[in-house]
């Protein structure tokens, strides 16, 4: 009996890089299967190649027990083999069903009928019981609704197989479960799912077999009866997860403190709702939520670069409301942008050009007739290299030639160059790997020590855990709940997340 | 009252050229490719239709010669933005270099001369059958050559083809994000292909009505900055071309007081320019406050 | 490394320009003349003679100005299409206000003049950076605009109230010996490239030394990062077009300054374009833009030669200008043929 989907000895090489390297992989009808691995393991360049959007290097596919070449995703969608990717394939502008039937839309004479294809929307919506509006402009839809637009246009395509990309990353614990329930819909349904994560403890609930990836190299595959946590954890990392060790430090005087803040964007929604905050020196408070409740938006504000939004706001004891993004900057705060590609870096620049960003008003990067010094440049950009153990140690080579963990290292390095009173941190480690994890944390607990105020932005339940003395969790717009670290579980901040309360029983 | 009339009669003949090149923009745009060729597009229609209409003794055999190199031409732009990832800007400010070259050097080296080419047929004035016997009508509405009729059926089928056809979903996704339409197994080079061909092609049309339908040559410095004003048009219509060719009425509009003014006080050069200050505060007035878009080219 | 760079950055120019000439030469063929007279022709009518040589260099100058400002805008991720009406306000600005000021000894004539022919160019250029700015008006159709605004305008003046007698549209000349004087020796070449090389080398100081240079560099590449860099994104902006415009006006004080000592219509024949092209050619670096002016140069002369002599019409360049700026735009071709070349290896 064959696999439904099967990979044999598959290999994938950039250059030098080995990506994938010999990988055995199958996937079946009616079954959960997980690809689980960190980060940079070579989970999405494995999917990538059985999605057809990457050719291997060696090795085979084969589908139905028959080899297959797959040579752009066509191939591999007219096989019925979808993907859910992490980050939405979907237009904002267009309609639920628009989004959903594009490709194979319903006709009447050469018109596109908008009523079959709601009909034929709403048949599979009710179906696996998703309440979503086939006429709604996908651009308004939450995350969670989008995720299942996302499954409904895999279905209607024709999906046989569905490939989920990280697909909790941006759900709530409590909507995981509703995921998971979809997903045994699924399963019920002959389908052959696929979740690709790093995610422990989501891995043993949901999937029935699970294959392990390590750099690049299939490390073992197990059914979910034979196994358990520890030992999925040794198979995906070769060494114990450092431990950090959070001394708690009486904080000191209040860095950041945003009273009342209100903003609407453009279209007049209201984006933040009377937010209220306060971060003291040497201390960090770890602001968990979902996506799109404003930390965007709050973040861009405390930089200096969003303006028109009403209430208080004070660094360091000094009003911002008129304060450049220089002007902040030279303060002594920094701000690490969650879109590194689009916020922080000059691609196409060389590494002491990147240094500079952010640094070139500071005497710190300026001759005596304040003209700038690349000799003070690139000793800190060598200083960094060496802080960060960035590779390859070449200060001329432009920035896009180095790795993602390599870059976010290097921006962060700039950033701490300079003497930090505030550092306000959004998702810090999203995408690189564990040990470029450790360093960043590690660097971040040190500004902690040296007495900067820290506010930590992110998603990741661990680093939440691991570095925040105050939590705090945002949703549409305000703080609706805030304490001590201890005194939350990654359940009890979903519950939040989520937009519930301990109130409601 | 008659040159009231007369006004609004070339008005309105003056808008098409912008009518068709507005929507050819739309088109392109709507796909995702910058129409900064559009200049280009125009001087290659309005030339190739004299030469087609030169060499076939036939004026629609011109006009479709016109709109073939249109296409191609367009095409190789196309193949420059999407194949070899062009920067969109430079390549269309190119293109419209080498299509001025190209239509300088055609005029010497074929018809001897720098300014003018030869005389060929051109297009008849169409009478409509009802229209042309009833008094103020008929001045408005009646009289215009067949490719100003035309523009009308190419708006309508622009319309239906973006809004309600299926492949409209598909375009208008194309421009606002291809990696979906590729996701889908859909092709999205080959939507954007043919949009920019499209475009070159009712550009290149429109370029022929400069050439072909008031007048029977083509004369350099015939297109004059429209291709560029056409931009304009279609920023401000929102891609909409029912809305282009409303908008290029307005420009006509400012043509036609630069023709027939002559006899005020004011300078023919500032007359001149009206069309140049109107795109400019149609811009103005267009403005979207989307700081995404703050530096062009996607 | 950095020589590496360097190395590849020629490369890709040299590259298009082969490109070009491929290109070119089908084109010409195609049009009915011969590739080899053509190529011929623009080589001995550009660098022939001495004499040849000085009037290429002669008119490489204006080149080098609108080079400049070209690829000051470019830098900073701004396309200002206007140089050809921003070269043409300072021109008609040095001539109207040169023959008023004539009473000024030479050399501060001279600077006076060129300092309020840069501000008018600047102007000219702010207009557009403003609308950008505020009402997020695309400044490649504005600048278009405003170079039709342009010529019409100084059209009106030369034609209408500052006509000279006569029945040409121009104005009245200034005096010879207010204009910028011939270098010892030569006939055709003024000092006048000697403030191009100036303004070469500190234009290119600037961008490497200043923070301001860095700003807009930075804003070229990402502006988004440029902005969570600190950088103000408004003033960078309108401060580069206010510099394009600036040097393209400089450009045009220098043609009346130094060739025709008087505007004239269609005195400029496209300088402004062939600016952009040179920007784009020479990769926007300011020794890039000194070798692609000194070629533009070489075709603008040649490409008369060519015409006079072997009756190949010198609109040719044209051709060949656009296709150097087409084949540049595309970074993907210079990989695809180091591609195809491995596979032949």
């Amino acid at each position: 009996m064959s696999h439904l989907l099967e990979t044999k000895n598959l290999t994938k090489m950039f250059g030098d890089f080995t990506a994938n390297s010999n990988v055995n992989f199958w996937c079946d009808e009616s079954v959960v299967t997980s690809l689980l691995g960190e980060n940079g393991a070579g989970k999405s360049t494995l999917m990538k190649m059985i999605y057809g959007l990457y050719r291997p290097d060696a090795g085979e596919i084969l589908f139905d027990g028959k080899k297959v070449r797959f040579k752009s995703p066509r191939d591999a969608i007219s096989k019925g083999i979808q993907m859910v990717h992490q980050h939405f394939m979907i237009i904002d502008e267009l309609t639920v069903a628009e989004n959903i039937v594009m490709g194979k839309e319903p006709q009447r004479m050469g018109i596109y009928s908008k009523t079959e294809a709601q009909r034929l929307v709403n048949e599979i919506s009710d179906n696996y019981g998703f309440m979503i509006n086939p006429k709604e402009k996908v651009g308004n839809l939450s995350v969670g609704e989008k995720q299942k637009v996302e499954i409904i246009k895999a279905l209607y395509q024709g999906a046989k197989v569905l490939i989920l990309d990280e697909p909790t990353a941006v759900l709530t614990p409590q909507e995981t479960e509703g995921l998971f329930k979809v997903i045994r819909r699924l399963k019920a349904d002959d389908k052959s799912v696929i979740i690709i994560t790093h995610k422990l403890h989501e891995t043993i609930e949901i999937a029935d077999e699970i294959f392990v990836l390590r750099h690049g190299i299939m490390n073992g595959f197990v059914n979910k009866e034979d196994t358990d946590v520890h030992q999925l954890s040794q198979m995906m990392v070769d060494h114990e997860p450092k431990e950090f060790v959070k001394e708690p430090k009486a904080p000191g005087k209040e860095a950041l403190s945003v009273k009342n803040l209100t903003y609407y964007d453009k279209l007049g929604a209201k984006v933040l709702d009377d937010l209220n905050l306060q971060v003291r020196s040497g201390e960090i408070y770890g602001m968990a939520g979902i996506e799109g409740n404003g930390q965007l938006e709050f973040f861009e504000i405390l930089a200096g670069i969003m303006k028109g939004w009403s209430g208080e706001i004070e660094i360091l004891n000094q009003n911002i409301k008129q304060k450049s993004v220089k002007e902040i900057i030279q303060m002594g705060v920094s701000c690490i942008h969650s879109d590194r590609t689009e916020r922080g870096l000059l691609l196409d620049l060389d590494v002491k050009m990147n240094v500079l960003l952010g640094n070139q008003f500071s005497a710190q990067m300026q001759n005596k007739y304040q003209l700038l010094d690349y000799k003070k440049t690139a000793i800190a950009a060598s200083e960094i290299f060496e802080q960060y153990q960035v590779t390859p140690a070449n200060v001329d080579m432009p920035l896009k030639s180095f790795s993602g963990g390599n870059q976010q290292k290097i921006i962060i390095g700039r950033e701490f160059l300079r003497h930090l009173r505030l550092a306000i941190v959004a998702h810090p480690t999203r995408g690189v790997d564990i040990g470029v994890c450790e360093i960043i944390r590690e660097n971040i607990l040190e500004l902690k020590r040296n007495g900067s105020a820290v506010l930590l932005i992110t998603a990741d339940f661990d680093e939440l855990f691991q570095l925040s003395d105050r939590i705090g969790v945002m949703f549409e717009g305000k703080i609706v709940t805030e304490g001590r670290a201890e005194e939350y579980t990654p359940i009890r901040l979903g519950l939040y997340m989520g937009g519930g309360n301990e109130d409601e029983k | 009252m008659n040159s009231i009339l007369s006004l609004i009669s070339t008005s309105i003949r003056l808008a098409v050229p912008l009518g068709y090149a507005s929507i050819a923009g739309s088109i392109s745009e709507t796909a995702g490719i910058l129409a900064l060729g559009l200049e280009g597009f125009m001087m290659i229609g309005a030339f190739m239709g004299v030469l087609g209409a030169f060499y076939t003794g036939n004026v629609m055999l011109g006009i479709l010669m016109a709109a073939g190199a249109g296409a191609v031409f367009a095409l190789i732009f196309g193949f420059f933005c999407i194949q070899l990832k062009s920067n969109q800007v430079v390549a269309g400010v190119g293109m419209n270099i080498i299509a001025e070259g190209l239509v300088s050097v055609l005029m010497i080296a074929i018809f001897g001369s720098k300014g003018k080419s030869e005389l060929v047929p051109s297009l008849q004035k169409l009478d409509i059958p009802i229209l042309k016997n009833i008094p103020i009508i008929k001045d408005i509405f009646s009289g215009y050559t067949g490719l100003a009729y035309f523009l009308i059926l190419v708006m309508i089928i622009a319309w239906i083809v973006i809004y309600k056809a299926p492949i409209g979903i598909r375009l208008r996704a194309t421009g606002i994000n291809s990696e979906v339409v590729d996701s889908l197994g859909l092709r999205s080079g080959l939507i954007k292909y043919i949009s920019v061909a499209a475009c070159g092609a009712i550009a290149a049309i429109g370029g022929t009505f400069l050439s072909l339908s008031q007048l029977n040559f083509y004369s350099k410095d015939m297109v004059a900055g429209r291709g560029y004003i056409a931009l304009a048009i279609f920023v401000f219509a929102k891609k909409n071309p029912a809305l282009c060719v409303l908008i290029s009425l307005l420009f006509g509009f400012t043509e036609a007081i630069h023709l027939r003014m002559q006899k005020f006080p004011i300078p023919s050069q500032f007359l001149a320019m009206l069309p140049y200050l109107c795109t400019i505060i149609v811009l103005i007035v267009s403005a979207t406050n989307n700081k995404k878009q703050k530096l062009v080219v996607k | 490394m950095k020589n590496r760079k360097y190395i590849h950055q020629m490369g890709t120019s040299l590259l298009s320009i082969v490109i070009a000439v491929i290109i070119g030469s089908i084109v010409i063929g195609l049009c009915g003349y011969s590739p080899v007279l053509a190529y011929t022709a623009l080589l001995k009518g550009a660098f022939g003679s001495p004499a040849l040589l000085m009037t290429t260099l002669e008119k490489s100058i204006p080149l080098i100005f609108c080079g400049i400002a070209a690829m000051i805008s470019f830098k900073c991720g701004l396309f200002n299409i206007g140089i050809e009406g921003q070269l043409i306000m300072g021109a008609i600005t040095y001539a109207l206000i040169g023959l008023k000021l004539q009473w000024l000894p030479m050399p501060l004539h001279i600077l006076v003049c060129s300092i309020l022919a840069m501000l008018a160019g600047a102007l000219w250029s702010s207009i557009a950076a403003i609308l950008k700015v505020t009402r997020n008006a695309n400044e490649v159709v504005t600048t278009v605009m405003l170079n039709y605004i342009a010529i019409y305008f100084t059209e009106f003046l030369v034609a209408g109230p500052f006509m000279a007698e006569g029945m040409i549209a121009q104005s009245n000349a200034l005096d010879e010996r207010k204009m910028i004087p011939f270098i010892p020796g030569s006939s055709k070449l003024t000092w006048a490239c000697v403030i191009a090389l100036v303004f070469l080398i500190v234009i290119a100081l600037f961008y490497k030394y200043t923070v301001t240079g860095y700003n807009m560099i930075a804003t070229g590449i990402n502006f988004k990062a440029a902005e969570a860099g600190g950088i103000r994104m408004n003033s960078t902006c309108i401060l580069s077009m206010a510099l394009s415009g600036a040097i393209a006006g400089l450009g045009g004080a220098m043609l009346v300054s130094a060739t025709y000592g008087r505007f004239v219509l269609d005195m400029s024949s496209g300088y402004g374009f062939d600016g952009m092209a040179i920007a784009v050619l020479g990769q926007n670096s300011a020794i890039g833009v000194l070798f692609s002016s000194i070629l533009f140069g070489g075709l603008r002369t040649g490409s008369l030669y060519m015409a006079m002599f072997e009756g190949i019409p010198s609109e040719l360049v044209s051709i060949l200008q656009g296709v150097i700026i087409l084949v540049i735009s595309a970074p993907m071709l210079v990989r695809y043929l180091q591609v195809w070349r491995k596979k032949y290896e």
